[in-house]
């Protein structure tokens, strides 16, 4: 019932940021698993779970960019229009850099773009088909906000020479289009009405992104087991 | 800083230029290329001979008044920038969806930052407006029909390879038939614009020819897309036509009321 009183945009932002804030907490409590990166003594393109992870990163990257391109038309305002451009460009920017690193591994830089993990899918498939703008910067400020902190804060504490070519690139442009996000909610989720639809956006999402960060975890560690079967296999 | 006519020239050469070394570089200047090129080719002559009809003011002239005036105080002027918005607005969101329909990731690349150019223009053209006491929006929200029915027709359009063969005639027709005019009859009115778009307009055109020289690529899709060439040409001149109307009416309304 408490949901349905009248809040301004911003008490409504503010809420958002708590659910948004209880679910960092999570994440690094670790209850949904924790990333890591193998065998540090090993070069990077040697070591199974980073390959995994760029190459599960290709698909939300190129699919974020396509989205948010299809979303503009429907932005009424120019200033929110240009900034949701730009980060369109700018994802198609952080792609081509994971594409490189992979290539320049010797790995296939599209096989996970031609078949991504399902619960990725799941998440970019629920995010496009959202109706109002409300919603869609709802979920886009959670997915960012759970991306920055979670994944990409991560990978800089872990393996920050590793990532650096992409991280220096991604976590500034991540932390403005987190801001193009607030501000659009603040602009846009103008109603009770409104706010209700995203808010329960906002939560399915949470959910959405856990199971793909699930998901993640599940390749890399199913990747560095094959990695060391087939070691094993060639040892023998 | 504007720029004259050799000037662009000059740089739509370099471009050219630029284009061929680095195809020989990278070996893919084939045989395949130079008939694709040839379209291309075929397209860019149309196109000319168009621009060149407008240029001998086959369809009307723009008139922006007298240069003593400030451009401000110019309806002509005023009403241009004014009726440039929508297009600008609505290229920008025409772009934009179709990124998804490219399967290269440098045409999405290329195409997404020919958004955010878009946008800039749109916001230079209202920022000037605004400057002036002027509403941005007026011909944003109720531009000339003619002009709208150029827009409504791209959008209309199934594929990329259609969708970008309109906007290399439009873009390339755009540079000649009013950027230039406007930088040949009152360059200072216009500076700022112009500044912040004839460069870009030269990398849209690129774009749009880069798309047709790798998806148009047999004949059936050539047919279609040199139908939509014709089909686009006349809606240009339209709505150029529409353009140079509204000037004129409306500089007719001032000097009455100005009589009255």
């Amino acid at each position: 019932m408490s949901d349905q009183v009248h809040k301004t945009s911003r008490q409504f932002l503010a809420e958002i940021e708590l659910l948004k804030d209880d679910a960092l907490n999570n994440f690094a409590s670790g209850e949904y698993g924790r990333l890591s990166f193998g065998d540090t003594s090993k070069p990077p393109q040697e070591r199974p779970e980073i390959i995994a992870l760029l190459k599960a990163m290709v698909y939300p990257e190129r699919i974020a960019g396509d989205i948010l391109a299809r979303r503009i038309p429907s932005i009424p305002d120019l200033d929110i229009k240009e900034r949701v451009a730009e980060q369109a460009a700018e994802e198609f920017v952080h792609l081509q850099i994971i594409r490189e690193m992979l290539t320049e591994w010797g790995q296939d830089p599209d096989e996970m773009w031609h078949k991504p993990l399902p619960e990725l899918v799941e998440v970019f498939r629920y995010v496009n088909q959202l109706e109002t703008l409300a919603e869609f910067f709802t979920a886009n400020f959670i997915g960012e906000s759970l991306l920055l902190s979670a994944n990409l804060g991560v990978m800089r504490a872990l393996a920050p020479d590793v990532f650096a070519r992409y991280l220096d690139v991604s976590i500034p442009d991540e932390a403005k289009h987190i801001q193009i996000n607030r501000d659009a909610i603040v602009r846009y989720a103008i109603t009770t009405q409104l706010q209700a639809k995203a808010r329960d956006v906002a939560k399915r999402l949470l959910n959405s992104f856990v199971a793909g960060y699930k998901a993640k975890l599940r390749l890399m560690t199913e990747l560095s087991a094959s990695f060391t079967t087939a070691a094993i296999g060639r040892a023998r | 800083m504007a720029v004259s006519t050799k000037q662009i020239d000059s740089f739509v050469n370099e471009l050219a230029h630029l284009r061929q070394n680095l195809e020989q570089e990278l070996g893919t200047s084939n045989e395949e290329s130079l008939i694709e090129k040839k379209f291309v080719q075929e397209l860019q002559a149309k196109r000319a001979k168009v621009a060149r009809d407008i240029r001998n003011g086959k369809y009307g002239e723009f008139d922006f008044g007298d240069v003593a005036v400030p451009p401000e105080r110019r309806l002509q002027v005023v009403t241009m920038l004014k009726v440039l918005v929508y297009p600008e607005i609505m290229v920008s969101e025409m772009v934009a969806s179709r990124i998804p329909q490219l399967p290269d990731l440098d045409l999405k690349a290329r195409a997404s930052q020919q958004v955010i150019d878009e946008l800039k223009h749109a916001r230079v053209l209202r920022e000037t407006l605004k400057r002036w006491g002027e509403d941005p929006d007026e011909l944003y929200l109720a531009p000339p029909a003619e002009i709208e029915a150029v827009f409504d027709y791209v959008s209309s359009l199934e594929t990329p390879e259609e969708f970008f063969t309109a906007n290399f005639m439009c873009e390339g027709l755009f540079l000649p038939s009013h950027l230039q005019v406007m930088y040949d009859l009152d360059r200072d009115a216009f500076a700022e614009y112009i500044d912040a778009t004839m460069a870009d307009e030269a990398k849209h055109v690129a774009l749009a020819r880069d798309v047709i020289l790798r998806y148009v690529t047999d004949e059936e899709t050539k047919e279609r897309c040199r139908r939509v060439a014709k089909k686009v040409t006349e809606l240009f001149v339209a709505g150029f036509k529409a353009k140079i109307q509204v000037m004129t009416n409306i500089a007719a309304t001032a000097s009455s009321t100005a009589v009255s």
